[in-house]
């Protein structure tokens, strides 16, 4: 029997849409929050159309939006006819909190805008989280996460010396701003619960990526050092990689700081000769001979399976990690123990694995529901959260404002 | 610099006693630019994670580390030993008054220094206390250690990054950290609120490898469904082809991509315009990317375009690109190093990066700002980072401790 929820009594109008906003709305849905969340058939979230599809692809079958929109309400509203856009008007006079991730400007051609959204709700909080923020000479500069991600420098400082730069092939910045994106929230509700006042968050997803790089901008700053890029080599430890193992592009990650890291990885690597040597001794001479030493750790590596290498690893004492693919997660003895994957039954695509988050709140877990099918609560909404009547419903229908 | 009473921020009337070392600093930052008092609560000699580079002008000294820096401004600091009987005598008082705590011990530390979340909250039902562990408090791993490097792999990141033939990659600047960190205060404010409605506190178990795979839009859905592993790679699926995203300029590299299909094709326009312009010569401004499809077309005139791209993004400097691509709406961005963020017109336009007067070191140096804009409650760095133990007289005076009685524990290694 689930308790009450943290954000039971919660009330999010969610305009948002692709990966930064929805991830945020996702974890004050499943903590309780009721998240309507207004979407559109003409111009479906691209995330309801993301592969993989479970079934017949459709509109209901991503299973990345079912991830991303658990114990969500969906109400479709064709937000190019104007009835419709009173219709949103009045979710966003209903709520404690409208959250957006709209290109900077957007909102307000609907009259969606904070100013206008607060003439009628005047304790209202809004959060837009835009790639470079609400203000500035690129405010509307139109881009991908991952392109900002690149933009951030996140690619600046990744790759190997001798090929360009890289990066993680996801839009990376959106995984970054919803954790900044619900404690803002968070932190407004409060203040509002304290003094009546709402506000305005404007959440620049290069600004939240910056945090992540912000040791990188001091070094610049105090140091003049721009950085590089050294693919997986560090000033603090040795051997520091990724070495490949038995099979198909199978990798173990070892860290070897201290000396006595390095004393306990002798011992896992049955201390062969070459590991006495004087080249070795310091974390200095590791460091010096990383090459060289990463050469000998793959010799060792390169015989065993990755997950026995971390076993044998760990077991002794030494940070070492399997390169999870997409199977090693699933089948990761800690995740499992963790139920990191919740397992939810969805009318449509069946069980589908849906990410919990990275913190247990201990007596209170998630409630973590099927994503909906779009416009699936659009009677609930209007009739129960909005109160329009039976007739004012009908006409609504017949007008045609949820094609 | 701005004032450092948090009067009127949000969190302004919460204490945070913060036990974290790298893997959790951020999150005691978060809470402390919100405007709670967060304290710092350091062994002797400081936190060990102190001792993480880049230092300042390189001078290797656990008071210079900019790493430590970017992530414990707005913290005071005090240095207690917690081994010691006397250092725990003094906790609990401190966890007694305090309204969060975070720490990053291994699993069962606390409770073995009889400071554990139920010891704590029999003397203050109201505390709310975050744990953040490479892998959780429980479960086959809980005991297994992880830096940076380990909790990319374990989580799923790393494999999306770097080539194909070659080993994987993690993103240079510690991602993991920041990530369990960012994390772990979401946690903790969701937790927050619940107290707010009920006076109860909460304990929040953070896992770093779970924080690393929330990042992840699709990896492990793409297994559970078509048993498909994503193989990383410098190139990348896209539309039924390869597709690349980065390019050579002049002085570095941009961001920039193929389009094609229905919506996204007309992205290509802006940058079709302008090859055609520069009068180069150019197929990718003879074509209607709309009407193109990944089955219309072959793997070698997407390399061709590409090329195109390439030849053409190379008679420029990153600037004189990235101001064209902004002018004609252009889908590129510069692969910015530090240098050119420092003169982006954006974070400039916004007054995004601040600078803090480091007394102790007789300089000035610049932060990136808050993480967010609050239109009633603006956040910034009221305080920089701390000194080791550079609150110790005015924290513990405030807990009631006589001089004297700090001099003992100053004397006994204590403080």
């Amino acid at each position: 029997m689930a308790g009450q929820l943290p954000l039971e009594g919660v009330k999010v109008a969610d305009f948002s849409w692709a990966y930064a906003g929805p991830i945020a709305t996702k974890q004050l849905a499943i903590f309780g929050a009721q998240v309507v969340k207004i979407e559109t058939h003409s111009r479906p979230d691209s995330v309801r159309i993301a592969l993989p599809f479970i079934g017949k692809p459709s509109r209901n079958s991503s299973a990345v939006f079912g991830n991303f929109a658990p114990s969500k309400l969906s109400i479709s509203l064709n937000l190019n006819m104007p009835e419709a856009v009173a219709v949103a008007r009045r979710l966003a006079a209903w709520a404690d909190v409208v959250v957006e991730n709209f290109s900077a400007g957007q909102m307000a051609t609907w009259g969606l805008d904070y100013a206008r959204i607060r003439e009628s709700n005047p304790g209202v909080i809004m959060l837009s989280s835009s790639q470079q923020g609400q203000t500035g000479p690129t405010a509307s500069h139109p881009g991908l996460g991952g392109m900002l991600q690149a933009l951030a420098g996140f690619n600046h400082f990744t790759g190997y010396p001798d090929r360009g730069p890289r990066g993680p092939s996801i839009p990376y910045p959106d995984m970054i701003a919803p954790w900044f994106s619900i404690v803002a929230i968070i932190a407004a509700l409060e203040h509002r619960q304290r003094t009546g006042e709402g506000q305005y968050l404007d959440l620049s997803q290069l600004e939240a990526s910056l945090q992540f790089l912000a040791p990188a901008v001091l070094d610049y700053s105090a140091n003049g050092r721009a950085g590089e890029r050294r693919a997986n080599a560090s000033d603090e430890a040795a051997p520091h990689n990724a070495y490949r193992c038995r099979g198909d592009d199978r990798w173990c990650a070892i860290s070897v700081r201290s000396d006595e890291e390095w004393r306990a990885f002798r011992g896992v690597v049955g201390d062969p000769a070459w590991a006495g040597e004087p080249r070795f001794a310091s974390l200095a001479d590791r460091i010096e001979h990383a090459g060289e030493l990463d050469e000998l750790v793959s010799e060792w590596t390169g015989e065993r399976e990755a997950e026995e290498v971390m076993r044998l690893m760990q077991e002794g004492g030494v940070p070492a990690g399997v390169v999870a693919n997409g199977r090693d997660l699933h089948q990761d003895p800690q995740l499992r123990h963790r139920e990191h994957f919740a397992m939810v039954d969805h009318p449509r695509m069946g069980t589908i694995p849906v990410d919990a988050p990275a913190f247990r709140i201990l007596g209170t877990p998630p409630d973590i529901q099927p994503s909906p099918s779009l416009g699936q609560h659009n009677e609930m909404v209007c009739r129960e959260l909005l109160q329009i009547s039976p007739e004012e419903y009908q006409t609504l229908l017949d007008q045609g404002i949820f094609s | 610099m701005p004032p450092t009473n948090a009067a009127g921020l949000p969190l302004s009337r919460y204490r945070v006693l913060d036990l974290t070392n790298e893997i959790g600093f951020l999150c005691g930052r978060i809470l402390g630019d919100l405007g709670a008092d967060v304290i710092k609560v350091e062994p002797p000699g400081g936190d060990p994670a102190r001792n993480h580079g880049p230092y300042y002008h390189d001078d290797v000294d656990p008071e210079k580390s900019l790493y430590w820096y970017a992530y414990n401004y707005n913290k005071r600091s005090v240095t207690l030993d917690l081994s010691q009987p006397p250092g725990r005598d003094v906790f609990a008082r401190l966890a007694a008054e305090a309204d969060f705590i975070v720490e990053t011990g291994t699993p069962g530390r606390m409770e073995a220094l009889g400071l554990g979340y139920e010891e704590l909250r029999a003397a203050n039902p109201r505390l709310l206390m975050t744990a953040i562990t490479p892998f959780g408090q429980t479960g086959p791993y809980h005991e297994y250690k992880a830096d940076d490097i380990v909790a990319v792999a374990v989580g799923g990141l790393m494999n999306l990054c770097g080539d194909e033939d070659r080993e994987p990659l993690r993103i240079g600047v510690p991602q993991a950290y920041a990530l369990a960190g960012a994390q772990a205060a979401a946690g903790t404010m969701i937790a927050h609120y619940q107290r707010l409605m009920t006076g109860q506190g909460a304990y929040v178990d953070v896992s770093m490898q779970e924080a690393v795979a929330n990042a992840l839009p699709a990896t492990q859905l793409e297994w559970f469904v078509s048993k498909e592993v994503t193989r990383r790679g410098d190139r990348h699926p896209y539309g039924g082809r390869m597709t690349r995203g980065t390019f050579p300029a002049k002085d570095g590299f941009v961001a920039s991509h193929l389009f094609w299909g229905v919506g996204p094709g007309a992205r290509m326009k802006g940058l079709a315009q302008w090859i055609k312009d520069t009068g180069q010569e150019t197929t990718i401004g003879d074509v209607d990317f709309t009407k193109v499809t990944g089955f219309s077309i072959t793997q070698e005139q997407v390399d061709n375009w590409e090329e195109e791209m390439s030849s053409f993004f190379s008679r420029f400097t990153k600037a004189e690109i990235y101001r064209e691509a902004l002018r004609r709406r252009a889908f590129v961005f510069p692969v910015s190093t530090p240098a050119d963020l420092a003169e982006d017109p954006q974070l400039k336009a916004r007054d995004f990066f601040k600078p803090v007067e480091h007394p102790d070191l007789g300089s000035v140096i610049d932060y990136p700002g808050p993480f967010c804009g609050f239109s009633e409650t603006p956040l910034s760095i009221r305080r920089p980072p701390p000194l080791i133990g550079e609150h110790n007289a005015e924290i513990y005076e405030a807990l009631g401790y006589s001089r004297q009685q700090l001099n003992d524990l100053k004397k006994a290694g204590v403080i």
